[in-house]
């Protein structure tokens, strides 16, 4: 979007505390601040949803930022029928798994990363349980397959039907994936 | 009375809420007997409320948002994308078009199975996206394989033509391609893009089977 500088944008701050849709309404009509004021809302939720995902912080982060410039992009046929939070999710969803390079992360890269979840820990500290940090250490070791239902079924909610819709598997496969998805957590949690 | 290993499924079931009733009753029964399935019962409860339990929020090492923004300002407007994927889709037919002029050469060069029966799929409605999507990328690789070892073979007006076209088609993948990850269940635009592959290796295996110049 080509930001026009006759355009006048919401003040930085006047942001706080406005509502979703009325931003929504200001970003299509090409305000990037008030799309800010959504990125400020909801980025640290899209930006859980693809390091989940894809298991390797810095992917996420390229990720996430891919997430906010298609939906800014898409944003005209954002009709409001949803919430846009649950848009945006199914926005980064389908950016993490169409991803070329989220298909081709090898597993040593991965496993690279597992020495710097602590990361993602240092905002709440007191919010994390030890037991939430092996949880997620597991959940980042899970095959792609399984880790992606896990993330999506157990963690963000979706059904099997959506997931299917969204990954193009089939409601049986996301169901043995997530079965096997608990098996490993399990094993690795004991 | 099934074996241990058998009520596996059905936990899982149950703890997501889709076991029928009768199951559900047989599940228990087992239960109330085994304590080693009662224990994995228990551990799987667990796990599913820790799972859901877990932070929604994490923080990036970084603030995206400067980055963010400066892609902003470089992209279409937010009203753009349709004006941009109808002028992909028309780059689509002026290069079929300009496809359906070409002769198929007399004498061509064999190919691989692959770039030879490659994305016959493409315009296959039952096939998913995701396998013409594959079978489209290992065609299209071989055959530029093939084409770039032919560069010295073909003329350079010629090459540049090919070259032009394969921008336009790469253009409208990648026009469409975003569209679609945003708004999936686009029907049109699903067509549209098979169709954009399929002009793709067209292209190309006309390209990789042309008579050389000399």
């Amino acid at each position: 979007m080509v930001v026009s500088p006759e355009m006048r944008e919401t003040p930085r701050q006047e942001l706080a505390g406005v509502d979703d849709r009325l931003l929504v309404k200001r970003a299509q009509r090409g305000d990037a601040r008030a799309f800010e004021g959504l990125y400020r809302t909801h980025s640290k939720r899209v930006y859980a949803l693809c390091r989940r995902l894809c298991g390797d912080g810095t992917l996420a982060e390229d990720l996430c930022q891919e997430t906010f410039v298609k939906a800014w992009t898409g944003l005209a046929s954002f009709r409001g029928k949803a919430a846009f939070g649950t848009w945006l999710h199914r926005v980064a969803v389908n950016t993490v798994l169409g991803h070329r390079r989220w298909s081709e992360t090898r597993e040593d890269l991965r496993a690279e990363e597992l020495s710097s979840v602590e990361h993602f820990f240092a905002a709440k500290p007191e919010a994390r349980s030890s037991h939430g940090l092996d949880l997620e250490r597991a959940i980042a070791r899970l095959p792609q397959g399984a880790r992606a239902v896990f993330v999506l079924h157990d963690i963000e909610g979706y059904l099997h039907r959506e997931i299917s819709e969204m990954t193009g598997m089939a409601v049986g496969t996301s169901k043995a994936h997530l079965h096997r998805a608990r098996g490993l957590l399990r094993e690795a949690l004991e | 009375m099934k074996e241990c290993k058998n009520y596996h499924r059905w936990m899982n079931d149950a703890v997501d809420g889709d076991l029928a009733p009768d199951s559900t009753e047989q599940l228990e029964a087992h239960l109330d007997s085994c304590s080693e399935c009662r224990r994995e019962m228990d551990d799987l409860r667990s796990l599913v409320t820790e799972a859901a339990d877990l932070p929604g929020e994490m923080e990036p090492s970084r603030d995206l948002w400067p980055d963010i923004e400066g892609r902003l300002t470089g992209q279409p407007s937010s009203r753009w994308p349709v004006r941009r994927v109808l002028l992909a889709v028309a780059a689509l037919v002026v290069v079929g078009f300009a496809l359906s002029l070409l002769r198929a050469p007399t004498t061509a060069p064999q190919l691989r199975s692959s770039a030879e029966s490659g994305i016959v799929q493409a315009t296959n409605r039952t096939a998913t996206l995701d396998d013409v999507r594959l079978e489209y990328r290992q065609a299209r690789d071989e055959l530029l394989e093939v084409v770039q070892a032919r560069r010295g073979e073909i003329s350079p007006e010629t090459l540049q033509v090919i070259e032009n076209n394969l921008a336009l088609i790469d253009r409208a993948i990648d026009e469409i391609e975003t569209v679609l990850v945003v708004n999936p269940g686009e029907g049109r635009l699903d067509r549209h893009l098979r169709l954009a592959y399929h002009r793709q290796i067209e292209l190309l295996r006309w390209a990789a089977r042309m008579p050389s110049r000399t």
